[in-house]
């Protein structure tokens, strides 16, 4: 014969089926997947608004950039005849054409002719060549500096380019106008 | 191992057309450079993100297109070009480190937008990385010679991020279109692809200085 349950039994397991937890393992599982589509759809979001943004400063810096170049541009385009300014004096083509040994370099684009670039400089008068480094700018603000040992390798052609057998080509400057000692 | 095969092949490819488109479109008066980077190095690099799905896997095909840049027998100079090649690889996987696929891309808005911003970041920062390991490598760096140029490089960008809007929903359309190479022909096809874009510059090389 069963035993019927006392008073005390009943009570307590009536008090266990009141007491729900606070947090069952179902809500946590759904506390953890709703907060990790709100974080992506946060990233997403941001994503979504931060990308385009993004673009819009690269093509204003973009265009800014180019209205300089073109301003600067604009300014230089003005010349009738190419003066080329060596150690602060001002030459033509024709005359730095005339003024040094004509030389042919092998270069890894090939052979290059021009006149040599250490005659050229020698010629501006610059005291003691070997002291000194040289910055050749170019007509669009592209500028390399080279040492007195590249130079004597170099040679200048009538298109306004230098060109260095040993040297790689980010120091051919083209358009040059201004050699200047350092 | 998949991984390493796909590297190869796209880096090979990449490289390749750097070795062989570049210097054509270079000699018919064309802007090379802009062009090699919003086109080619962008669909490459957007391509193989989006199959994959796999970050840093770019970074290992700029350093395999900029090797095989390195044999380059038709002009141009190779130095600087192969650490620009490097220098986008890996300023990609900066760019791209929390996309992983298309998913987060899915407007035209979104993909023009990160082509815009990937392509312009890209073809600037090779070219100012290019412009400052080159002549530290010859030991003659300037750095007012990097900042009074860099207006000219900051413009010539601009036509890089206008391709690249283009490029990068393109490539992504692309990706969806039904191809997929099968299993069993998956070694053999980007090992023999790899092979034949190396062998040929390698080739064209050895023609060269022979």
């Amino acid at each position: 014969m069963a035993t019927r349950p006392g008073k005390h039994t009943q009570k307590k397991r009536s008090t266990e089926k009141n007491l729900k937890p606070l947090v069952t393992l179902k809500k946590v599982h759904n506390f953890y997947i709703s907060s990790t589509v709100i974080c992506h759809t946060r990233y997403i979001m941001s994503q979504e608004k931060i990308l385009p943004i993004f673009a819009i400063i690269v093509l204003i810096i973009g265009v800014a950039a180019s209205v300089f170049v073109y301003a600067t541009e604009t300014q230089n385009a003005s010349e009738t005849t190419i003066i080329i300014t060596i150690n602060g004096n001002s030459y033509t083509i024709p005359q730095l054409m005339t003024s040094g040994t004509y030389k042919t370099i092998s270069t890894d684009d090939g052979e290059k002719a021009g006149v040599a670039l250490d005659e050229l400089i020698i010629r501006s008068g610059v005291e003691c060549p070997s002291c000194h480094d040289y910055t050749i700018k170019a007509k669009d603000m592209y500028q390399q500096t080279i040492t007195w040992e590249n130079v004597q390798q170099g040679i200048f052609t009538d298109d306004a380019r230098v060109y260095f057998p040993n040297l790689a080509h980010t120091f051919w400057v083209n358009d040059v106008r201004t050699i200047e000692v350092v | 191992m998949k991984l390493v095969a796909g590297i190869f092949v796209f880096g090979s490819l990449w490289g390749f057309s750097e070795v062989i488109i570049g210097p054509r479109l270079d000699d018919a008066g064309f802007p090379s450079g802009i062009l090699m980077t919003g086109i080619f190095a962008l669909f490459f690099l957007v391509i193989s993100r989006m199959i994959y799905k796999q970050p840093g896997m770019q970074l290992g095909i700029g350093l395999v297109a900029g090797t095989l840049r390195l044999f380059n027998s038709f002009g141009g100079c190779h130095v600087c070009s192969a650490i620009a090649i490097m220098a986008e690889g890996a300023l990609f996987e900066l760019i791209w480190y929390q996309i992983k696929d298309d998913k987060h891309l899915n407007n035209l808005t979104l993909q023009g937008s990160i082509g815009i911003a990937t392509a312009y970041c890209v073809y600037v920062g090779g070219y100012t990385i290019t412009q400052v390991i080159t002549p530290i490598s010859y030991g003659q760096f300037v750095i007012e010679n990097i900042i009074t140029y860099l207006p000219q490089i900051l413009a010539s960008g601009l036509l890089a991020a206008l391709i690249g809007c283009i490029t990068v929903p393109f490539t992504i359309a692309a990706r969806k279109l039904p191809f997929k190479l099968k299993d069993p022909f998956y070694y053999p096809t980007t090992m023999g692809v790899s092979t034949l874009c190396w062998s040929f510059v390698i080739i064209s090389w050895y023609v060269t200085i022979a």
